[in-house]
């Protein structure tokens, strides 16, 4: 690590930290707590990792919420740690000390800095998923908080890109949202989302040619959803109501729009114009208003009253709507004082075949013949009618002849795979009658002799080629020509718009097509202030797109007049969604989607349609609209459907976001990526996501959790009953051909949720099926041994090699081989699969983005000898991304790579760090008390339960409560300001907020009145959401009055209070390190690289601990070597003092000034030092057995002395025939029920090195379990791959070692042989266990705790493994459990991260929350020094009790025990309790106050 | 479209209603079936049991004439199925001649979903299969191993189970769509083809199925035809037809011969297709 050094005058004094789970929670505080500026980056919308989503810890089953929640809030409201969530790292470029990192900041939506976390986005979102926290258990919505505690306390939307059905739409409908909303049975909002970009719902829904639905995803697995139906259900539902009429808008802008023509284009155009203030006038040629829409559309398919509603929801917004007034002339129109015009005229001149006989009388065009039925000027049709044409308006053509009772035939010169017609029309048309003739071709109208058509000569045609447009081109049947007798004809063969009042003259061109030629981004005709959209430009189109082209004309028209650039700026769009045929198959196999045909829309009987032009289709009812709008598979997620965006109170939303590139200047960077659960559905033999009751093991866990999907009931997924028989499979994932590692955790965390099952149901018989008990972690062995022993959990070793569900219980039969090889089946109601660890997508990314190497399996690759640092110098590396491992050691890894990353940047330590200044604090202690209540609605989560102003004007009448105020949100920014003001104006000496949770709200009220200069101890909050309104919800009045009840009791207690002042003292920059082994050596080292002095003390006479008789490492390093280095770094370090042969004598003072006084040498030279930290670091030793006949015959060796026997003299190594080894000989014992953790692994090494130097020689490990966890897995595969024979002996037979003729006789029971084995190896190697250094004495002189088996014991086993309960005390290495060299030196290093918290500060402040002694009260009865828990109170020379604030950690403990009331708890008096408490009866027993 | 087509012998025996069904829904779904010219034994059943280089020659001749055909080799048959396949994958020896070809080997029901003819059955469907409850069974050899076939749902594949749910009938998820029958133990151990075949049987029924639906020949006359004897042996009496894909494919497209192929089945599913209104 020396080489990362980077003493240059460049480095900067900030880390970056990537992963917010433990472990990049815990580096970034060490960092910031030690003088650095942390960025932590995290992937996802809240910070947590997956410890968030654990019920439990092992081994001590403390809640793992409960745990973590304190780091949660310590991290977010750091000042020197910049929180980046929704973030990735995207290129690092620089060097160690100097680095620029590229961050890429995702949208999140929603603008963190004003989001509440009030939830009231999420409770009207009405997108459903399945919720990621409980991994696919119960679902979520797309706006949602990760977790209740998550932070950022703020919402999050989901994206994952645009839906195909809006992407089709040319309006760009928001069809997903308003769905989703149809499925909610909200259906004005439905309608809502779909009027913001279309005014025409009813008609779309009715006519549209819906490409959404060609482009649905849900066509690759059935149908379509049936979009165009919903949108005609929402509407017929909102309009069955009376039509509440719209609020005209005045016109806000000086120019003025006419608009040529009043069909759709025009209209949409009209209606956006209007909106944004232009008077605009539209000229209408025909006496009706709606165009195409009015006159084209036969009754039948879109009633009149539906067009008219929605028309006059556009008219009436203000337009000046002028009919029949055709434009003879533009000139004109501007001269009227129009300062732009929009030509929207449609196409409604109807084209007829350059054939002889087309203007024979009975001889119609498409358009005039509907116009003319449509406004009642019903035109002569003969009985027999031929409409010529296939599109839809033929098909209206044919099907309202056919309602005046003709006979009706359509011919048309392809087939009808070429037919343009929707294919629902031409269906219809069949049922009604109509005749269809394909391949046939008019050549000749044929006249009677009145001029009067009389047939229709036709021509058969057969396809050939693809035309230009793809469809086939048909080509007539030379001499196939035939005649049809018929009195009418009408052609429909296209449209095109009357453009007479547009002569060259006018300066508008147009196009061959006989179309207005416009630009197609702005729809600007070649004459300035002429715009063109719709049919009229386009030729004939769809009312959708008439829509489409009015907005963007109305948009240009609105740039143009604004003076602006007229091309549009395009807006950044999110991808298309669009699902392969895996995709959905994916879906279909797990289950969340089933083949489900669209609903059928019920329609008029085809014999009663005929007879009227009553609509055909009768629509859905909610119950069908509900079923098919359930069909939807949200491809987009969010569908922006803007429901959360009218909803929140501050303004927060933002669909319109984008990603954010930044730069970051940072010395070192630590990699904490975490972990990905294996996907137990390539274990595919388990039938994990088919059987409902097969779940993985971190679904159990929020099965288990209080907050999760079940609300902590153990129950089963199929049936929501109490499992009675659970069974769990081990090494999911894990030591398979895959996955050639062990996961390490997974044994004890199945334990754990076993015994918690059982905790929860003594009914629940759990069952783990496991090949190895890994419990190898300090305490896990006595934890795994109380899961059997007291809590009855049956472990099973055995393979499992195939799961069977009962079709009808829904039960599981599990097929597996036990330990003797017989063949097993066993039914379960649940089962439970321990996944492993998978290396995570973002590591594997980061990785490559930073260019660090990752070993095969795919985690981050580390040396032995460095295991922090990754192959790039200054990128270190901590938690699952470095190997499996459990919290503890994520957490220990963690500090040791804030270490390891501070260690480069110690001589710029401090220089990017922040120091917030306060205004200096009111003098208020001797005022009366002037209470200011700040009531919070939290939007309606308050607000909505209780009578808050009632509850405002109540706590106004209390005593002493001078202001009152009540807010949307209290803890919005912008109140802050508010309470600020407030405190100023009206001069309050104490501030009460009633609200929320003080856990996550206090510091940031505190934080507000010490801005506005209280002291923050004059602040008091009443809960009444968490612990009323919340859990009150339906008991609107009794929650008001409990409200009442929670503000007096905060305004009784805050009238007490006093100010609390902190003090500051001194801290002494030097450590002391105990122990001069390998991890002594590497703290001390650690500490001096960091700029400290150190008192390194050996009670040997050198140095070197345990490394001096190891040789080599697993993977062939060599230890010796390294020891020498390392001896010399110590020794010649000029920070560093060695003091050897030294002994610790007495120990006093706190955190920052420690004196410790020691004896050298034999002589007990008294030597004093003061320091402001100690680091623990004892070590232990081997154990010399005394059984197996060690000690009495020279082949019984120790793994230690066989590891120097080959290291030292081959020669009487490499002509063994046999060697034995036995493993936990005196571990895992009565005497000692721990696992010393390193044996198996030496006994390999030291297997492998005697098979290296005679693969002959036959070794045998007589073994209990395999402990080989973690990356270790692979070498316990290499050495069965070498020969090594591996016997498993039970706890209850061990062998037995005798000497019988000289020779050396081993006899041990198999049990997978069932029978006995004898052995007479030339060598017997004892695997003893690691054994404690005895520190008895020095565990009293310093007050630390030991466990019973004499190792010390940390503050908190899970997230404090290398701190003492007692401040600036720390622990590492074997003193804390036996284990590996690498681990020794993660932990040594964390040791020197967490007194580096310490030692970097010049001062630490002491007070606040401590417990007083009133030393007159004081008996000396010794009650507080046997209940403090941190062993602070001490009785003083003048014979009383006294308390140093700098140690008292305010747990109160001393306080209530106290029997002479002397010991008052600050902040927490008698009188402010009993003030608080008289003031909750105060409604039943007013004396009291 | 026109894909090669390997029948087999069982086809052309005593799965004859596999190969008419096959050739008939196929043809109604503009599929031209192009059978292999001058054909060989597969080898499956006892080649691949005596002599591994004779059992991958004998599928290999018959790659060799695919590949000179140039399209796509259609496999109703399992057996015949993982044998190609085994052949095809096969490093040194005939599968290098697959593998120069253009050619993939196809199960027919692989071929139904790799061809997009999903889409034409939903589009020219004449009649909806509802009620009508089935299970899909396909069988030890379709899938697996995945190495050779390529699968990856090779536990549970559901390729059939879309089929039948598109068709309208009811596919019930069970557990044993890829246990073995016992087919290949016929002539030794009939024993063993009783046990397995019975527990297929019986879950089937408890999983609620009213039909067993396959596209195996073996599996099919397996299934179909151990009933009775199973009913002499344990007086558990089944009575479960046993179906092609390609059949209800047929009955769902209308196809004029459908009842025809029902005729030779040992277990008559018409009286269970009348009580659906299917007959």
């Amino acid at each position: 690590m020396k080489d990362d050094r980077s003493e240059k005058a460049n480095a900067i004094g900030s880390v970056m930290v990537v992963g917010g789970g433990v472990g990049g929670m815990q580096a970034a505080l060490d960092l910031a707590n030690s003088g650095f500026k942390v960025y932590l980056c995290e992937e996802s919308t809240a910070i947590g990792g997956r410890m968030a989503q654990l019920d439990k810890t092992f081994p001590t089953n403390d809640c793992s919420m409960c745990i973590i929640s304190p780091k949660l809030v310590e991290t977010a409201r750091h000042l020197n740690i910049e929180l980046m969530t929704n973030t990735e790292v995207q290129k690092v470029e620089g060097e160690a000390g100097n680095f620029t990192v590229t961050v890429r900041h995702k949208p999140r939506y929603i603008d963190v800095s004003k989001c509440t976390g009030c939830g009231e986005c999420g409770q009207v979102c009405p997108v459903i998923i399945p919720n990621r926290f409980d991994e696919g258990m119960g679902v979520q919505r797309a706006a949602y908080k990760r977790y209740p505690q998550a932070v950022p306390n703020a919402y999050a939307i989901e994206k994952k890109g645009m839906a195909p059905c809006r992407n089709a739409c040319p309006s760009g409908q928001r069809v997903q949202g308003y769905i989703a909303l149809i499925r909610e049975g909200r259906y004005d909002e439905a309608l809502r989302v779909i009027k913001e970009d279309n005014p025409f719902p009813g008609i779309c829904g009715r006519i549209c040619n819906h490409r959404c639905e060609d482009a649905c995803n849900r066509r690759l697995m059935d149908q379509p959803v049936d979009i165009r139906a919903l949108k005609r259900f929402v509407t017929d539902k909102v309009y069955e109501k009376p039509r509440i009429p719209v609020t005209p808008i005045l016109p806000t802008q000086e120019k003025q729009v006419a608009i040529i023509g009043a069909g759709p284009c025009g209209l949409t155009a009209a209606r956006d114009l209007v909106r944004l203030g232009y008077p605009v006038t539209i000229f209408e040629a025909l006496p009706v208003v709606g165009g195409m829409l009015r006159v084209g559309v036969p009754e039948y398919r879109l009633p009149v009253e539906i067009i008219e509603r929605e028309i006059d929801d556009i008219i009436d917004l203000g337009v000046d709507l002028r009919l029949g007034s055709p434009v003879k002339n533009l000139d004109n129109v501007f001269a009227q004082g129009f300062d732009a015009i929009l030509i929207a005229v449609g196409a409604h001149e109807g084209i007829r075949l350059p054939i002889p006989g087309v203007d024979l009388r009975g001889v119609f065009v498409n358009t005039i013949f509907l116009r003319d039925v449509r406004l009642g000027r019903t035109p002569k049709l003969g009985a027999s009618v031929i409409v010529i044409g296939s599109g839809d308006v033929a098909m209206d053509c044919a099907r309202t002849a056919v309602r005046m009772g003709k006979e009706v035939h359509i011919h048309y010169r392809r087939t009808r795979n070429e037919a343009t017609a929707d294919p629902l029309e031409i269906e219809h048309a069949i049922e009604e009658g109509v005749a269809f003739h394909y391949l046939s071709n008019p050549v000749e109208i044929i006249s009677d002799d009145r001029g009067h058509v009389a047939g229709v000569r036709f021509v058969r045609m057969e396809l050939g080629e693809p035309d230009e447009t793809g469809r086939l081109r048909p080509q007539p049947i030379l001499g196939s020509e035939y005649l049809v007798a018929c009195e009418s004809v009408i052609f429909s063969v296209g449209q095109r718009a009357g453009l007479g009042f547009i002569p060259e003259s006018s300066g508008v061109g147009l196009t061959r097509q006989r179309t207005i030629a416009v630009n197609p981004n702005t729809y600007a005709a070649t004459r300035p202030g002429v715009f063109a959209a719709g049919d009229a430009t386009s030729g004939t189109a769809y009312v959708i797109e008439a829509v489409d082209g009015g907005h963007k004309a109305a948009s240009s028209i609105h740039r143009y007049l604004q003076g602006e650039e007229l091309e549009p700026q395009l807006k950044p769009q999110l991808p298309v969604v669009r699902f392969t045929k895996e995709d959905i198959t994916e879906r279909f196999v797990r289950g969340e989607a089933k083949i489900t045909p669209r609903v059928r829309m019920r329609t008029i009987a085809h014999y009663e349609r005929t007879r009227s032009f009553d609509e055909v289709s009768l629509g859905f009812t909610d119950e069908e609209a509900q079923e098919e709008a359930a069909r939807c598979l949200a491809c987009g997620v969010c569908s922006e459907c803007l429901s959360c965006f009218y909803k929140c109170g501050v303004n927060a939303i933002d669909h319109d976001m984008v990603e954010r590139f930044e730069e970051v200047q940072v010395g070192s960077i630590i990699l904490a990526p975490g972990y990905d659960v294996y996907d137990a559905t390539l274990s595919q033999e388990y039938g994990f996501g088919r059987y409902p009751n097969v779940v993985n093991a971190l679904q159990f866990e929020r099965i288990l959790s209080a907050s999760g999907p079940t609300m902590g009931h153990v129950e089963r997924p199929s049936d929501h009953r109490l499992p009675r028989k659970i069974a769990f499979l081990q090494c999911v994932g894990s030591r398979d051909q895959n996955h050639p590692y062990c996961s390490g955790v997974c044994c004890m965390y199945a334990t754990k949720q076993a015994v918690i099952t059982r905790e929860h149901d003594k009914a629940i018989e759990p069952t783990i099926f496991f090949i190895d008990m890994r419990a190898y972690g300090k305490g896990f062995d006595a934890y795994y041994e109380r899961a059997r022993a007291e809590y009855g959990v049956r472990f099973l070793r055995s393979m499992v090699s195939r799961v069977v569900e009962d079709p009808q219980s829904k039960n599981l039969l599990i097929s597996y081989v036990d330990e003797t090889g017989d063949v097993k089946e066993e039914e379960f109601d649940l089962i439970i699969l321990s996944v492993g660890m998978t290396p995570s997508a973002s590591g594997k990314t980061l990785a490559r983005r930073l260019g660090i190497d990752l070993n095969p399996h795919g985690f981050a690759e580390t040396d032995t000898f460095s295991p922090l640092a990754t192959s790039r110098p200054g990128v270190y590396v901590c938690g699952v991304f470095q190997g499996p491992k459990d919290i503890p050691e994520t957490v220990a890894q963690a500090s040791g790579a804030a270490a390891a990353a501070s260690e480069i940047l110690s001589a710029v330590r401090g220089t990017r760090v922040a120091a917030k200044e306060y205004p200096v604090e009111k003098e208020v202690a001797d005022q009366a008390p002037r209470i200011g209540v700040f009531v919070c609605r939290c939007g309606s989560n308050i607000g909505g339960v209780i009578d808050v102003p009632g509850l405002a004007e109540y706590a106004g009448s209390l005593k002493d409560v001078v202001y009152v105020d009540e807010n949307l949100y209290t803890c919005s920014q912008d109140t802050q300001e508010k309470i600020k003001k407030a405190i100023e104006e009206h001069n309050l000496n104490r501030v009460v907020v009633a609200s929320c949770s003080p856990r996550t709200h206090e510091p940031l009220f505190q934080e507000t009145i010490r801005e506005a200069g209280l002291n923050p101890y004059l602040f008091e909050m009443a809960n009444i959401r968490d612990q009323c309104s919340w859990v009150h919800m339906n008991q609107k009045e009794e929650a008001t009055s409990k409200a009442h009840d929670l503000v007096r009791m905060a305004v009784a207690n805050t009238r007490l209070m006093r100010p609390l002042s902190r003090l500051n003292k001194p801290v002494t920059k030097r450590g002391l390190v105990i122990g001069g082994g390998l991890s002594g050596m590497s703290a001390a080292l650690g500490l001096a690289e960091q700029g400290f002095d150190v008192l390194l003390v050996e009670k040997d006479s050198e140095l070197g601990g345990n490394l001096r008789h190891l040789y080599t490492t697993l993977n062939g390093k060599d230890v010796q070597q390294y020891l020498r280095e390392k001896r010399e770094r110590v020794m010649g370090h000029p920070r560093i003092k060695v003091l050897l042969n030294a002994r610790i004598t007495t120990f006093s003072g706190y955190v920052g000034n420690f004196k410790t006084e020691l004896t050298l040498g034999p002589e007990k030279v008294v030597h004093e030092v003061e320091h402001g930290v100690t680091i623990v670091a004892t070590g232990g030793e081997e154990l010399k057995p005394r059984e197996y006949l060690y000690g009495e015959d020279p082949r019984v060796l120790t793994q230690l002395e066989l590891e120097k026997l080959l290291a030292t003299d081959g020669k009487k190594t490499s002509d063994l025939t046999e060697v034995l080894m036995i493993q936990c000989v005196g571990s895992r014992s009565e005497e000692r029920p721990y696992c010393s953790r390193v044996c198996c692994a030496e006994a390999i090494k030291n297997g492998l090195a005697i098979k290296a130097q005679n693969p002959g020689t036959r070794v045998v490990v007589l073994y209990r379990d395999m402990r080989m966890y973690g990356l270790l897995e692979a070498h316990y595969t290499r050495a069965r791959k070498s020969g090594i024979l591996f016997v498993r002996y039970d706890e209850k037979q061990k062998p037995e070692v005798v000497l019988h003729e000289g020779a050396l006789r081993l006899s041990v029971y198999s049990p997978v042989l069932r029978e006995n084995i004898l052995f007479h190896p030339d060598l017997l190697v004892l695997s003893t266990a690691t054994i404690p250094a005895d520190t008895a004495e020095l565990a009293a002189i310093l007050k630390v705790p030991r466990t019973t088996d004499g190792f010390f014991l940390e503050a908190h086993m899970k997230l404090r493994p290398v701190d003492f309960a007692t401040d600036g005390i720390y622990l590492c290495g074997v003193a804390h459990s036996p284990k590996m060299i690498d681990e020794c030196l993660s932990q040594a290093a964390a040791a020197v991260s967490r007194a580096c918290t310490v030692l970097s500060k010049d001062q630490i402040q002491v007070g606040g929350v401590v417990s007083v002694v009133d030393q007159e009260k004081c008996a000396a009865c010794l009650s507080c020094v046997r209940v403090c828990p941190y062993n602070v109170p001490v009785i003083n020379a003048e014979g009383a009790a006294e308390i140093e604030a700098a140690k008292c950690q305010g747990c109160g403990l001393c306080a209530s025990e106290c029997p002479a009331r002397a010991i008052t708890l600050q902040h927490f008096t008698d009188d402010q309790i009993i003030s608080k408490s008289c003031s909750l009866f105060l409604r039943l027993a007013p004396a009291c106050a | 479209m026109k894909v090669s087509y390997y029948p087999g012998c069982a086809l052309h025996g005593t799965a004859l209603e596999y190969d008419e069904s096959t050739k008939a829904v196929t043809q109604l779904l503009g599929v031209k079936l192009c059978e292999l010219p001058d054909w060989n034994c597969c080898g499956a059943s006892s080649a691949h049991a005596t002599d591994e280089t004779l059992a991958i020659a004998l599928a290999g001749r018959n790659l060799r004439i695919a590949g000179k055909q140039g399209m796509d080799l259609v496999v109703p048959c399992a057996a015949c199925y993982s044998r190609l396949k085994a052949a095809e994958s096969e490093k040194n020896g005939y599968g290098t001649v697959a593998r120069e070809g253009t050619f993939r080997v196809l199960s027919l029901l692989d071929f139904f979903f790799i061809s997009g003819l999903m889409e034409t059955i939903a589009a020219s469907k004449k009649r909806s299969l509802n009620g009508l409850k089935v299970v899909c069974y396909y069988g030890c050899l379709l899938v697996r191993p995945p190495k050779v076939t390529g699968a990856k749902h090779y536990e549970f594949p559901e390729t059939m189970d879309r089929l039948m749910e598109l068709l309208g009938a009811w596919s019930i998820p069970w557990s044993y769509k890829t246990d073995c029958c016992g087919a290949s133990l016929v002539l030794t151990r009939m024993d063993i083809v009783l046990a397995l075949t019975g527990r297929l049987l019986e879950n089937a029924i408890k999983a609620g199925a009213e039909a067993i639906v396959v596209a195996c020949p073996l599996c099919q006359s397996n299934l179909d035809s151990r009933q009775e004897e199973i009913f002499r042996k344990t007086g558990k009496q089944h009575e479960l037809p046993v179906l092609y894909f390609t059949e209800l494919i047929g009955l769902s497209l209308d196809h004029k011969d459908a009842f025809r192929w029902f005729k030779r089945h040992f277990v008559d599913p018409t009286k269970l297709l009348a009580s659906k209104g299917l007959a």
